[in-house]
């Protein structure tokens, strides 16, 4: 980890975990590595049988840390994956393809993977919904984003305007 | 890891203003860690208001002089493409660098910054290929668009990836003729020091690429809440977006904020379970699960799901 707080930080969530009544599948506890012993270490924490409820499900954490849920069909994956305040990135495992393309249009989130996880692209936007931020990086949503657009607008008809009037060779604008 | 268990040589450093590293003046002085051992690698300044408008001052005379603003849009992008070539020449010591300061593995860093020069190339092929629009309106009259780079650009970067999420946003900061003030994470801002450093040799107008140091909630907050600022980029945790924000939308700065994240994977039971199971790994665990899009939440299909 970064820092003995982040450290602390993500084995307080190993608490969490626990007195929720998640199960812990392996680690959970501060590493030790030979040589390191001042370094910050966590070891890859996993905890199964999570409910949506629960803080571990609910919260970041930012470690070597995750959870595991188990869900019936497509409709209640879709509802757990949404039952959440971020809306970053989304992943997808199968090999049914009207599915995968059909979950990635349902899942609130900025980017998505269909069989692959982590991939940034500078060409691709990346970039999340509600608590995950606002706005993209990358691609010409990010480029278009660093200008001030300003509208030329150029009458080419010379004739006199006469702003009484509102007719088909002169349309007033209000 | 590959990080020298023994105490090293603590560098001191200011921040980078116009071109070079300043004295820190009257900061306070904040101590970066290597977080493999908790050995001080070095300290840098806890920034100032002072300190934060001299590096403000800085980036909005570049952005109004001949050397960066006065640029011909053919001639930066040659000049982005060279940066990108300097960032390549360097990796070695770049990965090298971010390893020590944040931890991560030298095997991931390295094939992560390795990536970083097309970001630079990406843009500046985009500055060359962009088109405005000339728009069909009703009656006699042409209308078309006109683009004018923002201005300065706020970013604050994070601890996880340094250099990809500060690459991110200069590459298109670079291309667009924007310019720039970084307030890098006080954990890791040793490799944004060392890139400037970099890109000043390859030939970028001292001012484009500014760096000030220090504590979010003090040199990040007064970035992000100064009057001057035209876009306000921020990679960090929500409620920190929140306060920036709410402090960028006073001066109507344009936003870009990724924040925080809890990425569900829906693992149904048609895939491969051994994929599944690497993929797991992969997406949880790389970066010490220290990243905004880890795969912190797998969902699987109750078919396949062990019970104990």
């Amino acid at each position: 980890m970064i820092s003995a707080k982040q450290r602390d930080r993500v084995l307080s969530y190993c608490g969490f975990g626990r007195d929720q009544g998640a199960r812990l599948v392996t680690g959970g506890e501060a590493a030790k590595i030979p040589g390191h012993e001042n370094g910050y270490f966590v070891e890859p924490t996993v905890f199964a049988d999570v409910k949506s409820d629960m803080r571990i499900f609910q919260e970041e954490v930012f470690g070597p840390f995750t959870s595991v849920t188990p869900f019936k069909d497509e409709e209640e994956a879709l509802k757990l994956a949404n039952d959440s305040p971020f809306g970053l990135a989304a992943a997808i495992r199968t090999r049914d393809v009207a599915r995968a393309h059909r979950v990635a249009g349902k899942v609130k989130a900025g980017i998505v993977w269909i069989n692959d996880h982590h991939r940034l692209d500078p060409a691709s936007p990346w970039g999340g919904v509600g608590d995950s931020g606002v706005g993209r990086e990358c691609g010409t949503e990010s480029f278009d984003d660093h200008f001030h657009v300003k509208s030329v607008m150029v009458a080419t008809n010379d004739a006199p305007f006469d702003w009484y009037r509102d007719t088909a060779g002169q349309r007033r604008l209000n | 890891m590959n990080v020298p268990a023994k105490a090293i040589d603590v560098e001191v450093h200011g921040n980078f203003v116009d071109g070079s590293e300043v004295e820190a003046g009257k900061s306070e002085m904040l101590d970066v860690r290597n977080p493999a051992t908790g050995d001080v690698i070095a300290r840098i300044p806890n920034s100032t208001k002072e300190d934060i408008d001299r590096a403000m001052k800085s980036a909005r005379t570049a952005f109004e002089g001949k050397a960066w603003g006065g640029m011909d849009i053919r001639a930066r992008a040659r000049l982005v493409n060279r940066l990108a070539d300097a960032f390549e020449a360097n990796l070695d010591q770049l990965y090298r660098l971010e390893t020590l300061n944040n931890g991560r593995p030298v095997n991931e860093t390295r094939a992560q910054l390795s990536r970083l020069p097309d970001f630079f190339r990406y843009f500046a092929g985009l500055a060359l290929a962009r088109r405005d629009a000339v728009i069909p309106v009703e009656g006699s009259y042409l209308n078309y668009t006109l683009r004018t780079p923002i201005g300065i650009v706020a970013n604050c970067t994070p601890f996880n990836h340094p250099l990809m999420i500060l690459c991110k946003s200069l590459a298109a900061v670079l291309a667009s003729g924007c310019v720039t003030v970084v307030k890098p994470s006080e954990y890791t801002p040793l490799t944004t020091l060392r890139l400037a450093k970099i890109f000043t040799d390859a030939g970028l107008p001292s001012g484009v690429f500014n760096i000030v140091l220090g504590l979010g909630h003090g040199a990040g907050k007064m970035l992000a809440e100064h009057g001057d600022i035209d876009k306000l980029v921020l990679t960090g945790g929500t409620e920190a977006g929140r306060i920036a924000g709410a402090a960028a939308a006073k001066v109507f700065a344009h936003q870009t904020m990724e924040l925080g994240g809890k990425t569900p994977v829906m693992v149904f039971d048609d895939y491969d379970i051994e994929r599944a199971v690497n993929y797991a790994a992969f997406g949880a665990f790389i970066g010490a699960g220290q990243t905004c899009i880890c795969a912190s939440r797998h969902l699987v299909q109750a078919s396949i799901y062990m019970n104990s």
